[in-house]
């Protein structure tokens, strides 16, 4: 490189892009090139320093009136979860079906041999419990059950990931058909807990 | 300043805007609108456009959420949707015929000599004297990491205009800076978001 070093050079310099290869060579035997460059991150990690800027409250506001400040029902905000629930259950109904994968009769009785299978139908089973005409109506009301369903809507999108992706893994399936057949128990826990405590609030 | 990608969005927040949760968007609100605030204020230099900005990305980001394929991108999603609308309202003809009268350097001139610009109030301000398709160039590539090849896809220029752009600008800051790094600070000039 025969020619000073320009403000161009250097930003890529700064920058680590490939430049003139004597370019180095020539910022280490220039002073004054190495003071611009010096100068040149300064004020980059001067612009990086510049502090977030909080829009008044009114910009949420008006954000939320745009996009309705209603509050849409429960099945309304699981679309996933309903999706999910639909390709579970043909999961299921799959899995049941299949005499390769299903639960077989043992001498002493129906027993489960694969973990996820069991897993599987204490979830059926749990949810029939649930989603019931009776229950349906007051599910999510409270705090702990909303909780709860977002819980479940957030497995349930972890397992519709895991079967789209073909995934194989029998660790991470039963380690998610534990965590939903938890939140559902503890959801019919919930539900339970309220009918006792219904007829004694009226 | 909190890039956008400094900002980690939890995953289940990023799957409670897919549901269209309304506590999942006040959380990434909360989380990311300082800093689109921060980017549209630096580039658009106008608080109302800034604000328009911050309200069109969430707005969009609210409406969208449930069709983005990938959680985790939604951060760099939301810095996309934001810069783009940094730069339809940097072209607008409005703005434009706006900018043409209110010269930023003339701004500058005539700042007394006594007055100082400390700590980052003199970069702000200084970023601020520059022409406004310089500010977008400079704030992209110094501050949020786009490369020239980038800036030139978003402005429909090629990546030589972004490195042009860049060394221009730099060579304007220097020039305020050196200019202005003496001398008492006063509010009046200083912009509404500075602090």
């Amino acid at each position: 490189m025969d020619r000073r070093p320009t403000l161009e050079d250097l930003l890529g310099f700064r920058d680590g892009e490939p430049g003139d290869p004597g370019l180095a060579e020539q910022i280490a035997a220039d002073p004054e090139a190495q003071a611009e460059l010096e100068r040149l991150r300064r004020v980059r990690a001067e612009l990086t320093r510049l502090p977030p800027v909080t829009p008044p409250p009114a910009v949420w506001d008006a954000i939320q009136e745009r996009t309705g400040g209603r509050r849409p029902s429960w099945l309304q905000r699981f679309p996933l979860a309903t999706a999910a629930t639909v390709f579970l259950a043909t999961a299921l109904g799959i899995v049941l079906l299949d005499p390769a994968l299903s639960p077989r009769d043992e001498p002493n009785g129906p027993q489960v041999q694969d973990p996820v299978a069991e897993l599987m139908l204490r979830s059926r089973s749990l949810e029939s419990e649930l989603f019931t005409r009776a229950s349906a109506a007051t599910l999510g009301s409270t705090s702990s059950e909303q909780a709860l369903l977002y819980g479940i809507a957030d497995v349930d999108a972890q397992l519709n990931a895991l079967y789209e992706a073909g995934s194989r893994d029998p660790a991470e399936r039963e380690r998610l058909w534990r965590q939903r057949v938890a939140l559902l128990e503890s959801l019919a826990d919930v539900q339970r807990g309220q009918a006792v405590l219904r007829p004694a609030i009226y | 300043m909190a890039s956008f990608a400094d900002i980690h969005l939890d995953a289940g927040i990023a799957r409670g805007l897919q549901r269209g949760d309304r506590r999942a968007q006040a959380v990434a609100y909360r989380l990311l609108s300082p800093t689109v605030m921060g980017m549209a204020v630096r580039i658009l230099q106008d608080e109302g456009l800034a604000q328009e900005v911050v309200q069109d990305t969430f707005v969009e980001l609210i409406d969208k959420a449930a069709t983005l394929k990938d959680p985790e991108a939604v951060v760099g999603w939301v810095r996309r949707v934001a810069v783009n609308h940094c730069y339809m309202r940097l072209r607008s003809p409005w703005h434009k015929r706006r900018s043409g009268e209110e010269s930023a350097p003339e701004q500058h001139d005539h700042m007394s000599d006594g007055e100082r610009l400390e700590g980052y109030r003199d970069i702000e301000r200084a970023l601020g004297a520059l022409p406004a398709e310089t500010r977008l160039v400079i704030w992209l590539h110094d501050v949020e990491g786009y490369t020239h090849r980038e800036i030139g896809e978003l402005t429909g220029q090629t990546a030589s205009y972004s490195k042009s752009q860049l060394a221009r600008g730099y060579a304007k800051l220097s020039e305020i800076l050196r200019d202005h790094g003496d001398g008492p600070q006063t509010d009046a000039r200083r912009p509404a978001w500075v602090p």
